[in-house]
C-alpha cells in the first residue's frame, strides 16, 4: 500500500480560517442525546464525548482535525475492539465522506475505485456489480476508512489477499502526534466468480472438525475456510429464536462445530471436483452425509455469509441480556493466532477461568476471534484478566 | 409408491407487472425462485418417499430458467424431474394448465399421488390442483397439513373451515399442501453432487397427446377483458389528543366510511 500524500495540518493553509468557518456553519457540535449512537462501536464499550462533527469533505476535514483536544475517527462504528469508542474530546465522524470518486475498468476484468474513507462496503458493491472488495467484512456497513484502518481480513481475505494486496493507494491527513485520517482510497476489486458454491459441515466432535478444516485448505477453489466452534453455534441457536433471517438455514441441533467453506471457480466443472474431494474428506473426519448444507450462486450462498456474520452478533446478544441485570458488562475478546497444533491447549487455558467463551475464525489462516459472555462482574475480571495475560505473552 | 410433486418457478418481486394489453403475466428476466407454496408440497413428497420408498418426481412448465428450480430439487432427492417448456404452452389459464398437466402426468406416470402447493404467488387462482384432479378423475384434498403412506394409500390431514380432519385417502389422489405443512429441507453436498448425474426432461408439446389448440393461449377459454391498478388510498394523518378526542375521531372515520 502506497500512502499518495500525507499532510501535516500546518502545511494547510488557513487552518484556522476553516476551522472558523467550521464553527460557523455549525458543523462542529456539542455531543447530545442524538449522537448516543456515536459514543459505542461494536465492541459494546461506552464511551464520553465533548464535541462531535461530520466533515464532507477533505478541508473540512482538515479543519475538523486541528484541535489541541483528543480526536477519535470514526466510520461506521462496526469494530469490535472498541477503536471508535471516544475517551473524551471531540469525535470526527467520516460517514458523511462517502463519495466514489472513480472507477474504472481493469484489462484483468477487475475494478479500480477510487473511494472516500466513510464509503461503505455495500455501497461500493452496489456501485460496482459483478465485482467485490476481497478484504471486506461480512458487516456491510464497514466503510473503507475503517477497513483499512483496522487491517480487516474478512472470510475472502486468505484466499485473494487482504488491504494490503488490494488498497493500491491512500490519501491521508497527519494530525496529532503522527495519527493518519484516512480521506480516500484506490481500491482494486475483484470480478465475482462465474460459479460460487457455499457448503457447511457440521462435525459432533470438535477435534474432527479441525481436521477437516486443516485438509480441506489445499484445494485450489476454496475461497472460504471458516470455523465455528460449539459455543457460538450454541450463541447462535439463541440468537435465531430471535433472528428471522437466520431461520433460512436449519437448526445445528448440538453440533461440536461447523466449517463453512466457499468455493470459487470459474465453471461449475472446477468447483464439483473440489466437492467431490470435500465430501470424501468430511466422510474421513466423521461428518454424516446429511450433516452438511450445500447452497448455490451467490444469493444462495448469501445466506451463509449472513449466518457467519451473525456469530459476533450473536455474542453480543448474549451480552445485551446479560446488561440487563449489569450494565456496565460487555464483551471482552481479541483476535488471536493459535497454533493449529497448540488450539485445543490453548482453548482449554482460555475456558479455565470459568468465563463463558466462544471461538471462530479463520483457523487455517491463523487469524481466529475470542470472544468472552461474562453474565456478572466476577466473570467480567476474570476474562479481562486472561485476555491482560494474553496480550503480555503476546499472544494477541 | 409413485409420487409426483408439481413445482413453479415465480419471480422473487412483482416488479414485472402484468402487460395490461394481453391480460398475462410478464415473464422478464429477473431473480426467480421457487413458488413458496410449492416447497411444503415437495417437502412432504421428499418425506413421503423416504418412509415408503419408491420414487418421486418433480414437474413444472414454465420457460427455460426453471430448470434451475427444478435442479434445486433434484439437489434436494427429488428422483427425476420434467419441464413442460415451449411457446405453445405460454399463456395458459387454469383449464389450459390443467389439461397439459394431466396429459403429462399421462405421459410420465401413473402417480400414487400428485402433492401442489396451494397457492402461487404470482397470481394463482388456487383451482389448478383441483381442476387437474377432475381431469384424472381422482379424489381433490384441500388444505392438507400432514401426509402419511398407508397401505393402498394415505392418512391425510386437513385444515378445514372450522376443524381439522383426519381422513383415508384411497390412492390415486391430488393434494394441495398449506405453505405452512412442512419446512423444505436444505440441500446436502451429497445431494447436490448426485443431482448433476439425474435426468432433467425436456416435454415439448409435440410428445404430448394433446393438440395444439387445447395448450397455451390457444387453450384457454378466459380471456382478461382490463387489467387496473388500484391505487391504494394515502395514509391517514395520525391523530392525537386524549381518549375522548380520539373517540370522536374514530366515530367520525366511521360515518365517513362504514366497515
Amino acid at each position: 500500500m502506497e500512502i499518495k500524500s500525507a499532510e501535516h495540518l500546518t502545511s494547510v493553509h488557513s487552518m484556522n480560517k476553516l476551522l472558523t468557518m467550521g464553527n460557523e456553519a455549525g458543523f462542529i457540535r456539542p455531543m447530545g442525546r442524538q449522537y448516543e449512537d456515536c459514543l459505542q462501536d461494536e465492541s459494546r464499550r461506552r464511551g464520553t464525548a465533548d464535541e462531535i462533527c461530520f466533515p464532507d469533505t477533505r478541508e473540512a476535514l482538515a479543519a475538523a482535525l486541528d484541535c489541541r483536544c483528543r480526536v477519535t475517527l470514526q466510520g461506521a462504528c462496526t469494530g469490535l475492539d472498541g477503536g471508535a469508542v471516544p475517551h473524551g474530546g471531540r469525535v470526527v465522524s467520516l460517514r458523511r465522506m462517502d463519495r466514489i470518486l472513480s472507477a474504472e475498468a481493469l484489462p484483468d476484468g477487475g475494478m479500480l475505485v477510487t473511494a472516500e474513507a466513510g464509503v461503505s462496503m455495500s455501497a461500493l458493491s452496489a456501485a460496482c456489480p459483478g465485482h467485490f472488495f476481497a478484504p471486506a467484512p461480512t458487516e456491510p456497513t464497514a466503510t473503507v476508512g475503517g477497513v483499512i484502518a483496522c487491517d480487516a481480513r474478512g472470510v475472502f481475505a486468505d484466499y485473494y489477499g487482504g488491504v494490503a494486496e488490494h488498497v493500491l493507494e491512500t490519501e491521508t491527513l497527519r494530525f496529532g502526534e503522527g495519527r493518519e485520517a484516512i480521506v480516500s482510497a484506490v481500491l482494486r476489486l475483484l470480478p465475482r466468480p462465474q460459479t460460487v458454491w457455499g457448503v457447511a459441515f457440521l462435525f459432533q466432535d470438535d477435534a474432527a472438525a479441525r481436521a477437516f478444516c486443516a485438509g480441506a485448505a489445499a484445494l485450489s477453489s476454496l475461497a472460504v475456510n471458516e470455523y465455528l466452534d460449539g459455543a457460538t453455534l450454541e450463541s447462535l441457536a439463541r440468537l435465531r429464536q430471535s433472528a428471522q433471517r437466520l431461520k433460512a438455514l436449519p437448526e445445528t441441533g448440538g453440533a461440536a462445530a461447523m466449517i463453512y467453506t466457499e468455493l470459487h471457480a470459474e465453471n461449475e466443472d472446477a468447483v464439483c471436483a473440489d466437492a467431490e474431494a470435500l465430501m470424501a474428506l468430511s466422510a474421513d473426519c466423521g461428518c454424516a452425509e446429511s450433516d452438511s448444507w450445500a447452497l448455490c450462486g451467490e444469493a444462495e450462498t448469501q445466506l451463509l455469509r449472513d449466518f457467519r456474520h451473525a456469530a459476533q452478533e450473536s455474542v453480543h446478544a448474549a451480552i445485551d441480556r446479560a446488561r440487563a441485570a449489569e450494565p456496565a458488562l460487555y464483551a471482552p475478546g481479541a483476535d488471536i493466532w493459535p497454533d493449529a497444533a497448540r488450539y485445543e491447549a490453548f482453548m482449554a487455558e482460555a475456558r479455565a477461568p470459568g468465563t463463558p467463551c466462544a471461538c471462530f475464525g479463520h483457523l487455517c489462516g491463523g487469524r481466529m476471534r475470542l470472544c468472552f459472555m461474562p453474565e456478572d462482574m466476577d466473570m467480567l475480571r476474570r476474562a479481562e484478566s486472561f485476555l491482560n495475560g494474553l496480550r503480555e505473552r503476546g499472544g494477541v | 409408491m409413485r409420487l409426483l410433486v408439481l413445482l413453479k418457478q415465480v419471480p422473487v418481486s412483482d416488479a414485472g407487472g402484468m402487460d395490461a394489453a394481453r391480460g398475462l403475466l410478464r415473464r422478464e428476466p429477473g431473480e426467480k425462485r421457487m413458488n413458496p407454496h410449492d416447497a411444503a408440497a415437495l417437502e412432504a413428497g421428499l418425506m413421503l418417499r423416504d418412509v415408503a420408498g419408491g420414487t418421486l418426481d418433480a414437474l413444472s412448465m414454465g420457460p427455460p430458467s426453471a430448470k434451475d428450480m427444478l435442479e434445486e430439487a433434484l439437489a434436494l432427492g427429488v428422483d427425476a424431474a420434467a419441464l413442460l417448456c415451449g411457446t405453445d404452452f405460454a399463456g395458459a389459464d387454469v383449464l389450459a394448465t390443467a389439461r397439459t398437466l394431466a396429459a403429462a402426468c399421462a405421459l410420465l406416470g401413473p402417480y400414487d399421488a400428485v402433492l401442489g402447493g396451494a397457492f402461487t404467488t404470482d397470481g394463482g387462482t388456487g383451482h389448478t390442483l383441483g381442476t387437474l384432479a377432475a381431469l384424472l378423475g381422482q379424489q381433490y384434498f384441500i388444505g392438507v397439513r400432514a401426509l402419511a403412506p398407508e397401505v393402498g394409500g394415505f392418512v391425510v390431514t386437513q385444515e378445514l373451515t372450522c376443524t381439522v380432519q383426519r381422513s383415508r385417502a384411497p390412492a390415486p389422489a391430488v393434494f394441495s399442501l398449506l405453505p405452512q405443512a412442512y419446512a423444505l429441507r436444505m440441500p446436502t453436498l451429497a445431494g447436490r453432487l448426485a443431482a448433476r448425474k439425474k435426468a432433467l426432461r425436456l416435454i415439448t408439446p409435440a410428445e404430448l397427446a394433446l393438440p395444439r389448440e387445447a395448450c397455451g393461449l390457444a387453450g384457454s377459454p378466459t380471456r382478461v377483458a382490463a387489467v387496473e391498478t388500484v391505487q391504494r388510498p394515502a395514509a391517514a394523518p395520525p391523530v392525537t389528543g386524549d381518549p375522548r378526542t380520539l373517540a370522536a375521531a374514530i366515530c367520525a372515520c366511521w360515518r365517513e366510511a362504514p366497515l
